[in-house]
């Protein structure tokens, strides 16, 4: 094909804007739709993975093989530095850390709530978890609501104030949620909340005796930093575990699910009291390339190095249910934009249509006056390339800066949405993935739904007869 | 004339003898077991595929209604008293000085991590009044001459197992096995009663091992190491104030 016919090409789309720009802007729209919508699945999905991997199981663990099925203490692994060291070799590796994971009877006074312990090495675990961000710093006492009442604050965050009776922040970002307040508004006033509301949680040491208890569970038992908590659960091959502890700190998990059952301790007061000696029931991993061929790589590395004692679980092993319902979710979304892709196509296929009608004549008069039939539907289907580029072009041009505005400002649920997608589990936030992958495919399907609409003016070319087209 | 009639008179004395026994059987078996009142020293060991474990104990026990266990090894249970008064049971836990009410909802789970049930150290006492008996048939077992006697839930009674088999030796009267079904008819646990043994003024079976029939390696055998069965416990002994001083 020779530059005239490119040209020709382009004269033919500018000679008839109106119907180009139609049929470009269906294209841009659908481009934009399609990406903006999956951008938001898959923050939606990388952010509940996020949630649940690093709050708690981490990306990869290590166990005894039978524990995955049958999930009691017997089925443990000796903790030692010579599994840790094997473990390390991989470099995908960043942090590896013993825990211990068993159920309880947390009880105090007349309360009683079953509980998740998990036994950890409280600083090797904060690498992973960052469980020393999520300890309560400040919380809205009775006490403290009145002492900000006094404070010089407008009127309309009493009501506020004593609807957040109780609420417990372990950052003021939340604050600022829960006020709607931001910017210099936020700057005058959560100095004023945080001064009246201060509550101190302490971390886990090494040596400690004590435990942390997430704060929805706290409440629930009646307990607060300095009380005690009776746990009865079981230990090592059939011992008795049954406990008392001190309350050392309250930790906020933004997952309610698990802000009603976690209770940590440290390895070596849970050796006391599982009667557990050196057994743990995981290893778990933080790694540096978190991506599904990084995650799969260091697995099957693993697997290798430790042999068949070991089972080495991925998170996606871990959390089935996370998976299918990312799997489910993700059925309808691309269902959802099949059936945009669908009314697309036939709105191209109607410009099409409508284009080639138009035009009878002219192609009629161009195959009478000597030019090949090959030759001009070359020329239709590089108008069509041109129509398809612009729109995908300018859909993907238009789409980034959203998603990137998005991106760096998820959309925070409030009100009564918020409080649904919290009794899901999830953080009421909607956050925006941008994957490259993902504009590539969307482009391919698009440039294949244009190809199929090209067919119709093609054969139509191909079969044209002169005399027919130029009477019309 | 007469002598037929003292004959019918004698058969069916003697057929109305087995016909009422079957509870009687039960009964005596229980009494004989159990006495009226009595002290023993056991030792119960729980076996599973890959760890056992030895407890052993003191118990105290006034008839059907009153009994109370101290744990006297090892060392992280010692002191662990558990007190029944007729169906009820508490815990006194040493270590974090707590009186624990065993709930209704926890009766059905394992005691002490064995094959025993919380239930069935409350209830085992009503396979008397609870049941309904009948001699399926009679057949050796073990060198003795057995009755094989079938107990079944009454309707209204509150129980844990639907169906009982017991195989009682004649004239000793000792049980030598029972089968515990569920409700429907499934075989649950199977409990034999060996080494018969002469303890304080009777023979009775020492060794008491209980396998579920759903765990495979899995058991639990309780052993009678003493037993005075003469021992008068007042009832009063059996308080939640005792439980906190016995030793």
């Amino acid at each position: 094909m020779n530059f005239k016919n490119l040209k020709l090409a382009w004269r033919n789309i500018l000679r008839n804007r109106k119907r180009t720009t139609i049929t470009v802007a269906s294209i841009f729209f659908a481009i934009l739709i399609a990406l903006c919508m999956r951008s938001f699945q898959l923050g939606s999905y990388s952010h509940m993975i996020k949630n649940v991997i690093e709050t708690y199981i981490g990306y990869v663990q290590i166990q005894h093989k039978e524990y995955f099925d049958d999930k009691v203490l017997e089925n443990s692994i000796e903790y030692n530095q010579e599994l840790i060291d094997k473990i390390k070799s991989d470099n995908n590796v960043i942090v590896a850390t013993p825990r211990i994971e068993t159920m309880a009877l947390a009880s105090s006074g007349d309360y009683s709530k079953a509980a998740l312990v998990m036994c950890v090495s409280p600083e090797e675990e904060n690498q992973i978890t960052k469980l020393k961000d999520r300890l309560v710093k400040y919380k809205l006492t009775a006490e403290a609501i009145s002492g900000i009442k006094q404070e010089n604050i407008p009127e309309d965050f009493f009501h506020k104030l004593d609807s957040l009776e109780n609420s417990s922040y372990s950052n003021t970002l939340k604050i600022e949620i829960d006020f709607e307040i931001e910017g210099e508004e936020a700057e005058k006033y959560i100095p004023l909340i945080t001064k009246h509301s201060a509550f101190k949680s302490d971390y886990l040491r090494d040596d400690d005796d004590g435990i942390l208890i997430a704060d929805r569970m706290a409440k629930y038992l009646g307990i607060d930093v300095g009380d005690t908590l009776v746990l009865i659960g079981q230990g090592y091959q059939g011992a008795s575990a049954t406990d008392i502890f001190p309350v050392r700190g309250i930790l906020k998990f933004p997952t309610p699910t698990l802000d009603n059952m976690l209770i940590y301790m440290t390895l070596n007061r849970a050796n006391d009291y599982l009667s557990v000696g050196n057994k743990i029931t995981s290893v778990t991993l933080s790694l540096d390339n978190t991506s599904d061929k990084g995650l799969e790589e260091t697995a099957e590395n693993l697997k290798q190095i430790l042999g068949d004692e070991y089972a080495v679980k991925t998170w996606k092993q871990l959390n089935k249910e996370l998976v299918q319902q990312i799997e489910a979710d993700e059925d309808s979304g691309f269902l959802m934009i099949y059936i945009l892709y669908l009314i697309i196509a036939f709105g191209i296929l109607g410009t099409v249509l409508m284009m080639t009608a138009e035009r009878k004549r002219e192609f009629g008069m161009m195959v009478a006056v000597g030019m090949s039939k090959l030759k001009l539907a070359s020329i239709i289907v590089v108008e069509m390339i041109f129509i398809g580029l612009l729109g995908i072009v300018s859909g993907i041009a238009a789409s980034i800066p959203i998603i990137l505005y998005f991106v760096s400002n998820p959309i925070r649920l409030s009100g009564e949405m918020a409080a649904t997608v919290e009794s899901y589990g999830m953080e009421p936030v909607m956050p925006v993935a941008l994957q490259a992958d993902f504009f590539i495919e969307q482009s391919i399907i698009m440039i294949a739904i244009i190809f199929m609409a090209t067919l119709y003016p093609l054969l139509k070319i191909l079969r044209l007869k002169e005399v027919k087209a130029l009477r019309g | 004339m007469r002598k037929i009639l003292i004959l019918i008179a004698i058969t069916s004395l003697s057929s109305f003898a087995y016909s009422q026994t079957a509870k009687e059987i039960v009964q005596k078996s229980y009494d004989k077991l159990n006495g009226k009142s009595s002290t023993s020293t056991m030792s119960m060991t729980i076996v599973r595929p890959k760890w056992t474990r030895t407890v052993t104990m003191k118990s105290w026990a006034n008839g059907t209604k009153y009994s109370m266990i101290l744990i006297t090894s090892p060392a992280k249970e010692k002191g662990q008293v558990f007190l029944k008064r007729d169906r009820e049971m508490w815990n006194w836990v040493p270590k974090i000085q707590r009186m624990i009410k065993i709930p209704p909802s926890m009766m059905m789970q394992s005691w002490m991590s064995s094959d025993f049930t919380n239930d069935d150290l409350v209830q085992q006492t009503s396979i008397v009044v609870d049941y309904t008996h009948k001699i399926l048939r009679e057949e050796k077992f073990y060198n003795h001459d057995c009755y094989v006697i079938e107990l079944k839930a009454k309707e209204d009674a509150a129980v844990s197992w639907g169906k009982i088999i017991t195989w009682i030796a004649k004239g000793e009267l000792y049980t030598l096995k029972n089968e515990y079904y569920d409700e429907d008819n499934y075989l649950i646990n199977t409990e034999k009663l060996e080494n018969i043994k002469l303890m304080d003024d009777r023979k009775i079976p020492t060794k008491y091992t209980i396998i579920p029939e759903e765990e495979e390696g899995n058991k639990t055998i309780l052993e009678f190491i003493e037993t005075d069965f003469n021992a008068k416990i007042e009832e009063s002994f059996f308080s939640q104030q005792n439980m906190k001083k016995i030793r």
